[in-house]
């Protein structure tokens, strides 16, 4: 049975997770949604979750999921929104089904049932460790049945297509005063927002989205007093939501006209919002970070900002006889970074062999004892020093990696794995894990070939993955290891590595002993190879193995070749179980084909069946012939 | 009466002479000349004290007769701690030393022979002063921590020759007593920053340069948790200079491009060997290690197009108190200058070389006449300044150091420039004394532990 307290962090961590995907333009690569997808698949670790979805809460067996913040509301809202009754946790989810989730429920509503409602679009996109459960769809007598709206909900959503005719109506009311302007918007939001019916939902979605729209119709001179209102409550409800909707970069592109007391706001909402709470300035000025190109100077100019206000705040209140010089004074905060910088600077004006080398050994001592010292973040920037924007000569880079490969030694990487697999581990350690893993991709075959538990070898598989992505090589050399579950971890990592060089190994493991190799084997080169797959699975619906037929049939019935539909249509007259037949039975009506009618209606047919199981069998064709349009 | 100054000479000559015997065997050219040296300076300290001159080592303080010698101590620290191994209290010198009893005394020194002089115009232990008629409680908490940092540096510069890598935990703690001193005693500091020595050049200026890099980040409102920082990296910029053959450093010339490259190697020398440490404060240490030649403009060295980023804050304030300590010290190649001329390279150079703003906070807080500045008056006399005019117009305190005849008086004594003319700038050597020591004998420098 669930506990309470795991609900409350499974709650909490999605709502974490949502509020990022909003922040950030590439969630998945900000520590804090790693951290989020980690405490996920801790919690999905021991057991499936399931949560039911009201109007801003979740239950967990009838009884309210008492999460902390606002975010779990603003998230439950949203899967409201999108007529989810259910979320469940089946599995431990990756990092990328955790942003896939988000993804979808980011779309407007619409839209997700075009393309065949959340659940669909979760199956598609290869997440199966979420599932969601739909509300049943309303009856057009209940959708006729809107709740009276408020004249002012009524006249704002006239707005809805004319956003810049609500901009421009607000301005001419304030005669065009910049500070009234900004009184009159945020007024009228909350006002608006405020006498919507809670059971609106799609006049509380509008609402919202219509007065964004709108403040993007500003210019900066209305623009900037609007959102420094905002700001100046963002600790209020209405406020935060109105917050909510922008991402990172839109708020980068505004901060640095922002004067201090609003951009100390906007600092403040910054970091409640990341749940930053060490302040640390890089996170912040990476918060408004973006790959939006656009943002690229205003994001510097931010960045400047930062780090002057963390001046100002270091040199204390006294009066200061020299401003000019105190002004300068460093963040001590900064010093490792400026030692890091050092560093480099050494590494570009060495050029004595010997000398070269000892920076070399020094850099290793750096990595591998901070990691000793479980200090990840710092090992890493350490790290970094040297894998970014390099400053040595080039000619120096086997130096370079095989000072990494001495740091990546087996006890530093065990180090790493533990804290990356840790409940409350360092997302800097899993980073760091990935990194140096590519130094040494013997040292991780090794570990993944010794590692019994689940979720480290899950986490290894990944790590390995991302190695061999870039150079495949020490992996399909490894596979002949006699060691069968040596063999099917490698055939995971070269499936997660996407590289084409790995088809025809996978294709070799197909015919492969044990059938947990075969296995993987089958869903690597389903990954890798869809189409030339298609034989290989068509095979597997004979193996003697059930899971690997059952894993075939999966595959086949989404795999959108012809071929595929045959291999399932040719699988009826087979020799396989009842219930491996009627999961077949149920692909074939769910891909709704001609072909697979006409063979659903041939079984569906049958006069004469004397066996329960083919009788059995015959009803659920008829059955999902029934559901079929 | 003699000085701190022959004394000094006197014990840098047997201290060469220990080493010398150490090196080679007794007929070795190096070893005769070692003699002669230490006999002629042994002489004159002994015939300059009517006849008899005392040297005690007592503590961490070196002696003599009654008095202090509190820049001797430091200079020669490790003297000090060889004879307390050999376990030499007190030499007493009579005139005239005969050259057998040199040979005799560098010979037990060294820890060749456990013979005393034979001669007895050197004996050892027969001091006629008991401990409570040497001065006491001159051990001042600023001289002492001075102290610790030259031995900080002297540890680390050996761990560095060695190839080890050296631990900065000392230097944490010397560093951190270094400020506190500092700041509780600005002008005794800058005065006690005057010290010198040829022999240890690069510690004594570290040591120098730290100081006064304290005393201007405590000018500019420096926060106090940073002070320790700025002063580790004070203290370590010229580290590197270990690694440097002595022969370039003492290079009585103008340097040949080979000497030159190994020169301008110092500061990545240094930067690394701190990188390669773990210690508190070591971070920032690194980066003024490294960026201490840079010159403000981007010249300088290491180049600037290979440097990452702006010169570091702490960077740009070390090399002002750099220059200044430089400046005023004497180097084989060239002659120390006044601390008055030293201001003017530094005015130079401001906007170019030096970060102007910390120029002008440097010059504002030693003052026209920095202490220890000794002038020449209108009426022949000298006077020490000990503390800094505090205002534009001021007048700064000062000492007599030197009478208008030429002779020295017994202490210094306390002098006012109201209507005195300063004609002239001069030399420690000029003058014939040693600006720390005279400040001590003054009380300027609080004794306080």
């Amino acid at each position: 049975m669930v506990e309470d307290a795991t609900a409350v962090a499974v709650v909490e961590a999605l709502a974490g997770a949502w509020t990022v995907h909003n922040l950030y333009p590439d969630p998945e690569a900000q520590p804090a949604f790693h951290r989020i997808a980690e405490s996920l698949r801790n919690a999905a670790g021991i057991e499936a979750i399931w949560l039911d979805v009201g109007p801003g809460f979740f239950l967990l067996d009838d009884r309210e999921v008492e999460a902390q913040g606002e975010a779990a509301g603003r998230f439950a809202q949203r899967c409201f929104i999108h007529n989810i009754a259910t979320i469940g946790l089946v599995d431990p989810p990756t990092d990328r089904d955790v942003a896939k989730f988000m993804g979808t429920l980011a779309m407007d509503r619409d839209e997700a049932v075009a393309e065949g409602g959340i659940h669909a679009m979760l199956l598609k996109d290869g997440v199966s460790s979420i599932a969601v459960v739909s509300r049943p769809p309303l009856t057009v007598a209940e959708t006729e049945e809107q709740p009276e709206r408020d004249a002012s909900v009524v006249e704002v959503l006239h707005f809805v297509e004319d956003p810049k005719g609500l901009a421009e109506g607000i301005i001419e009311e304030a005669g065009g005063d910049p500070a009234r302007v900004a009184e009159l918007f945020h007024e009228r939001f909350r006002a608006v927002y405020g006498a919507v019916d809670p059971g609106d939902i799609d006049a509380r979605e509008e609402v919202v989205r219509v007065f964004v729209d709108a403040f993007f119709e500003f210019e900066d001179e209305y623009r900037v007093p609007s959102l420094e209102l905002f700001l100046g409550a963002h600790d209020d409800e209405l406020d935060r939501l109105f917050l909510d909707q922008f991402a990172g970069h839109e708020l980068a592109r505004i901060a640095p006209r922002l004067d201090s007391r609003g951009f100390a706001l906007l600092l403040d909402y910054a970091r409640i919002a990341t749940d930053q709470t060490d302040h640390r300035p890089e996170e912040l000025i990476r918060l408004l970070d973006a790959e939006d190109a656009g943002a690229t100077g205003a994001v510097q100019a931010v960045a400047a900002r930062v780090q002057e206000r963390l001046e100002v705040a270091g040199a204390g209140e006294k009066a200061a006889p020299y401003p000019e010089l105190t002004a300068q004074i460093p963040d001590p905060r900064r010093f490792f970074y400026t030692t890091l910088d050092t560093f480099r600077s050494l590494l570009a004006v060495e050029d004595r062999n010997d000398r070269f080398r000892r920076l070399m050994r020094l850099l290793t001592g750096k990595v591998a004892s901070n990691i000793r010292q479980r200090r990840f973040r710092r090992a890493e920037l350490w790290m970094h020093s040297v894998t970014d924007r390099p400053t040595f000569p080039t000619e120096r880079a086997g130096e370079v990696a095989e000072a990494l490969r001495s740091a990546a030694s087996l006890d530093v990487m065990a180090v790493l794995l533990d804290e990356a697999t840790a409940s409350d581990g360092s997302p800097a350690a899993r980073r760091l894990l990935e990194g140096l893993a590519v130094y040494n991709p013997g040292g991780v075959i090794g570990m993944l070939a010794g590692e019994q538990d689940r979720l480290r070898r899950r986490v290894l598989v990944e790590v390995a993955g991302d190695v061999a992505r870039q150079d495949p090589a020490p992996f399909l050399s490894a596979l002949d290891d006699e060691r069968w579950f040596v063999t099917r971890n490698l055939a995971a990592v070269l499936r997660s590595s996407g590289r084409p060089e790995a088809v025809e190994a996978l294709r070799r493991l197909v015919d492969h002993g044990d059938h947990r190799v075969r296995v993987e084997a089958l869903r690597g080169l389903a990954s890798l190879a869809p189409k030339g797959a298609v034989d290989a699975l068509g095979a597997a619906l004979q193996d003697e193995h059930g899971t690997v037929r059952r894993t075939a049939i999966g595959l086949l019935a989404v795999n959108e070749s012809p071929a595929a539909e045959q291999h399932l249509i040719d699988a009826l007259g087979s020799s396989m179980r009842t219930e491996e037949h009627e999961e077949v039975v149920r692909h074939l009506a769910d891909r709704g084909g001609e072909d697979a009618r006409r063979a659903l209606e041939e079984l569906a047919g049958k006069r004469f069946v004397l066996s329960a199981r083919k009788r059995a069998l015959r009803t659920v064709a008829r059955q999902a012939l029934g559901g079929m349009t | 009466m003699n000085s701190e100054l022959e004394a000094r000479a006197a014990l840098r000559d047997l201290q060469a002479l220990a080493r010398q015997m150490s090196l080679y065997p007794t007929g070795h050219p190096s070893v005769g000349e070692a003699l002669l040296h230490g006999e002629a300076s042994l002489e004159k300290l002994a015939s300059e004290g009517d006849g008899e001159a005392v040297i005690t080592f007592l503590g961490d303080s070196i002696y003599l007769g009654r008095r202090l010698l509190p820049h001797a101590s430091l200079e020669f620290s490790a003297l000090l701690r060889t004879m307390q191994s050999r376990g030499i209290e007190s030499i007493t010198l009579t005139s005239p030393i005969s050259g057998g009893d040199v040979a005799d005394l560098g010979a037990f020194v060294a820890g060749l022979s456990g013979d005393v002089p034979a001669e007895r115009t050197i004996r050892l232990n027969e001091s006629p002063f008991s401990r409570s008629e040497l001065e006491t409680a001159k051990s001042g908490g600023l001289r002492r921590s001075y102290g610790r940092s030259l031995d900080v540096l002297r540890g680390m510069a050996a761990s560095i020759e060695s190839g080890d890598d050296f631990d900065l935990s000392g230097a944490a703690w010397a560093v951190e007593q270094l400020v506190e001193q500092t700041i509780s005693q600005p002008s005794a500091a800058l005065l006690l920053s005057t010290m010198k020595s040829h022999d240890e050049y690069t510690f004594f200026h570290s040591v120098n340069v730290c100081i006064l890099s304290i005393a201007l980040g405590r000018l500019i409102s420096l926060p106090d948790d940073q002070m320790a920082p700025l002063a580790m990296g004070a203290l370590l910029h010229d580290i590197g200079k270990v690694r440097v053959e002595p022969s370039i450093l003492q290079f009585p010339g103008r340097l040949d491009p080979a000497q030159w490259r190994q020169i301008k190697l110092h500061p990545q020398e240094g930067a690394a060997a701190i990188l390669a440490a773990s210690a508190p404060y070591q971070e920032i240490a690194a980066t003024v290690a490294f960026e201490h030649h840079a010159r403000y403009d981007g010249a300088g060295y290491p180049a600037a197009g290979r440097r990452e980023r702006d010169l570091h804050f702490y960077s740009r304030l070390v090399a002002t108190s750099d220059t200044y300590d430089a400046i005023t010290t004497r180097r084989s190649y060239r002659r120390a200058e006044t601390p008055n001329r030293a201001l003017h390279v530094l005015l130079n150079g401001a906007g170019s070389m030096y970060d102007p703003d910390f120029v002008r906070a440097f010059i504002e807080m030693v003052g026209v006449y920095p202490p220890g500045s000794l002038l020449t008056l209108g009426d022949g006399s000298t006077a020490m300044v000990t503390k800094p005019a505090e205002a534009a117009g001021d007048l700064p305190d000062v000492v007599l150091v030197r009478m208008a005849d030429g002779s020295y008086p017994d202490h210094p004594v306390p002098w006012s420039l109201e209507d005195q003319e300063v004609v002239d700038q001069v030399l420690p050597e000029q003058a014939g004394v040693d600006p720390p020591a005279l400040l001590e004998q003054a009380g300027v420098i609080v004794t306080t532990v």
